[in-house]
């Protein structure tokens, strides 16, 4: 078996917030599993840490839950954006890009010299 | 704000448990992936495993959703809290014990500060209290300390706008209010007109006092207390421009002060305020306190904008040499003339407002605070060392929860919290002690109420502070000492209590022994001397006298009528049955007051600084009250009128007629021979 990196501290949340932005409403085994796609496989949710990181968001606002149904007939809590969520994934977004944009650089330039 | 949301969202969690949503949504996770493990092709025992494997561990799970949910710090005291009370309640006596040595040690500190903040720390209900200084005159090369000062002085001041924006004189009265026959007396507050500005105070209703009312043909008005105003008009807006009789003398209120404000005296409750300038029109025979050889105002000023205390006292010296030529008076002899030019200023923050209780009370209000502190460190040994004894009662519960996993730090916190409760519950109950003892304290000592002992918020967080950190030092060693042994062997056999456990045990049982008898032979040695000054022989006999106040002149009386007035009073309570003598006098005996004046042996230079103290007393008053006289005679009816006579005492006689018989004797101008001592 191939080792996976754990998702870093703090981009649990903007992952989930990608994640729900792109595909609507979702429930969290959705979400967890989506995130490692999304990695191509690279990255392995903590299912664990998970459910606080949702609880969290959920309590600032972001998102939403309900219980509803999976499309195999399991009952489930859907989590969706809110409007506060939207606006938030595109400022960390933007925050986020800068941050590596610049951390590129670095990494780059200290090759080069 | 997505913080604050988020916090109160997680306080709320605090107190609402939803366990089974976490439960429910981690069931439908494990559902979802056994599903797909299972379309993946596993076996349905290959897949279960695989998703719980994935999962981790569902109590580590939601021990940390939990955590997010609530406030884990806010939510394990609510725990202790609970569990805490639980403890409580399983042995009251434990716990009836402790609280009410906790009461009464917390009380007691509780109703001394309250007294000390009353007295001592309480800002004066007034605009910028801390901007106020207070004016002290010193002289005698400093020698003398005085906190008066004189009307004429006061004006003057009051001009100096360079240095201060406002001084105001002020000292405590009492008035007879009413028409005669039905006077009721009123404590009042004679003020300079500066008095409401320097402090700057807004009226309730109506205006207060300004410098116009203190000119010396200004109408008399007067502005009356809130207090004064709910009590005697209800508050009715008609009673600003209604009329008092104030001493006879109609003065027409003219607005309410701000409620909370009694005067900047501290102590004394003025209802109703006069300007100064009144006094010698309702009175003239006072014309002489305002005169510049009367010192007893007090000053409060407040200093310009932007100028310090130290600035302002060098600019008032600067001043004054100009300002005691004004102050001083024409007709001064030329040594006073000189110690007042030489006269110098001492400027002290104002803003708690005068309280000659506080000159009178600070040594005795502290050495009771640091007497009502033992108590409480007793208190909190006697606590200690109850813990103690039940700690080894409990060690088998807490070895339990050390063996399971408790952190000792979390046990310990628990047992803090069970002994910050006990300390608190003793507080809550200390308080209600506390108000009931200092307004008992107070009674004692005045005799009536002039300080307010409401309870406050600087007594109430003292309070609050006392009670925690007393939960913690008393709670502290117990709590080390029970989580310091390890749990196997308590749990392996009964619990012996450690040695260390009855060291320190038996520490406490000497302390608390020792501080007992600190304060038991302090109690003694006090109790003694109450019991000497209480059989102390005050020079007349204590049995069988009886007091009567009575003031001729609030009933309207005056010079040849007054003189009457007494008389057939006198005349008429010695026929009363049962009654073998009476006398009258100005100030009774033991009641501190008396006037005082230089005197001498005729012929002999008249002392300087050096007064005699003066009582004026009717015929039979020695009788009366069965002082035995040395030598010589008692008053009689017969001394009314000339030749004047007086009664001297022993020290007076040994003084200054030393190995003489003074009966015969004449005093000062030669007018009174001096009869009997």
């Amino acid at each position: 078996m191939s080792k996976k990196a754990d998702v870093w501290q703090g981009t649990l949340s903007l992952m989930v917030l990608k994640t729900l932005e792109s595909m609507g409403s979702q429930h969290g085994y959705g979400i967890a599993r989506r995130i490692e796609q999304t990695s191509g496989d690279r990255l392995a949710v903590n299912y664990g840490t998970l459910y606080p990181a949702l609880l969290k968001l959920e309590q600032e606002g972001y998102i939403t839950s309900e219980w509803g149904f999976s499309e195999n007939n399991r009952k489930a809590k859907f989590y969706q954006l809110t409007r506060a969520g939207r606006k938030h994934v595109e400022r960390e977004a933007r925050q986020w890009s800068q941050t590596t944009a610049i951390m590129d650089r670095f990494l780059t330039e200290g090759g080069e010299s | 704000m997505r913080h604050i949301r988020a916090f109160l969202i997680r306080l709320a969690g605090v107190f609402r448990k939803r366990d089974e949503d976490l439960a429910a949504e981690m069931e439908s996770h494990l559902q979802l992936h056994i599903d797909e493990n299972l379309r993946a092709g596993m076996t349905a025992e290959q897949a279960r495993r695989e998703a719980v494997v994935r999962l981790g561990g569902v109590e580590s799970v939601k021990e940390a959703y939990r955590d997010r949910r609530g406030i884990p710090f806010l939510e394990h005291l609510v725990q202790d809290l609970r569990y805490g009370l639980r403890q409580l309640r399983r042995s009251p006596g434990f716990t009836a014990v402790a609280v009410l040595s906790l009461a009464l040690g917390i009380g007691a500190n509780t109703a001394i500060f309250s007294l000390i903040d009353a007295l001592m720390l309480r800002w004066l209900p007034v605009r910028d209290p801390q901007e106020l200084v207070q004016l002290k005159l010193l002289t005698g090369g400093a020698s003398r300390v005085g906190d008066s000062f004189s009307y004429p002085i006061i004006r003057a001041l009051a001009d100096q706008k360079q240095i201060f924006s406002g001084v105001c004189g002020f000292s405590s009265a009492a008035v007879m209010v009413g028409p005669l026959g039905s006077v009721t007396q009123v404590s009042a507050a004679w003020v300079t007109g500066a008095y409401y500005e320097t402090l700057g105070l807004n009226p309730s209703s109506g205006r207060l006092l300004t410098r116009e009312d203190d000119q010396p043909g200004a109408p008399v008005v007067t502005v009356i207390s809130d207090g004064y105003w709910e009590r005697q008009f209800a508050r009715n807006p008609g009673a600003v421009g209604q009329t008092l009789l104030i001493d006879g003398f109609p003065v027409m209120i003219v607005g309410v002060s701000p409620p909370g404000f009694v005067g900047a005296n501290v102590g004394s409750v003025a209802d109703i305020t006069l300007p100064l300038a009144a006094s010698p029109r309702m009175n003239p025979e006072s014309a002489f306190l305002l005169g510049p050889g009367s010192f007893w105002l007090r000053v409060l000023a407040r200093p310009q904008k932007g100028i310090s205390v130290a600035q302002a006292k060098a600019r008032l010296a600067a001043a004054w040499p100009q300002l005691s030529e004004v102050a001083v008076g024409a007709g001064a002899p030329p040594a006073r003339r000189k110690a007042m030019i030489e006269a110098t200023f001492e400027l002290v923050p104002g803003g708690t407002g005068y309280a000659y209780m506080r000159e009178m009370f600070r040594k005795p209000l502290l050495v009771l605070m640091a007497l009502v502190a033992l108590v409480l460190l007793i208190a909190c040994a006697n606590v200690a060392s109850l813990l103690l004894a039940r700690a080894s009662a409990r060690q088998r519960e807490i070895a339990v929860r050390l063996a399971i996993g408790a952190g000792r730090g979390r046990v310990i916190r628990q047992l803090l919290t069970e002994s910050t409760l006990l300390s608190l519950l003793g507080a809550a109950l200390g308080i209600g002690l506390a108000w009931l003892v200092s307004r008992s304290l107070v009674n004692l000592f005045f005799r009536r109420s002039v300080l307010d002992l409401s309870p406050n918020w600087h007594v109430f967080a003292f309070t609050c502070a006392v009670a925690i950190a007393t939960g913690i030092l008393f709670g502290l060693a117990p709590a080390f000492q029970t989580t310091a042994s390890s749990p196997s062997p308590v749990l392996k056999e009964d619990a012996r209590m450690s040695r260390s456990r009855s060291r320190l045990l038996s520490s406490l049982v000497s302390a608390q022994v020792a501080l007992s008898l600190l304060l038991l032979i302090g109690a003694g040695l006090f109790m003694r001397t109450l019991q000497n000054l209480q059989s102390l022989n005050p020079g007349f006999q204590r049995e069988g006298v009886l007091l009567v106040n009575v003031d001729g002149k609030s009933e309207g009386y005056r010079e040849a009528r007054l003189t009457a007035f007494y008389k057939e009073l006198l005349d008429q309570v010695r026929q009363v049955p049962g009654v073998l003598s009476a006398s009258i006098s100005n100030n009774t005996p033991l009641s501190g007051g008396t006037w005082t004046e230089a005197v001498a042996p005729k012929g002999q230079p008249v002392p300087e600084n050096d007064n005699a103290h003066f009582v004026a007393v009717g015929p039979r008053f020695f009788e009366t009250m069965h002082t035995p006289l040395v030598s010589g005679r008692e008053f009689t009816e017969q001394d009314e009128g000339s030749p004047s006579v007086a009664v001297v005492n022993e020290s007076f006689a040994r003084r200054y007629f030393p190995n003489q018989n003074p009966v015969g004797k004449y005093l000062g101008d030669g007018e009174p021979p001096s009869h009997g001592f």
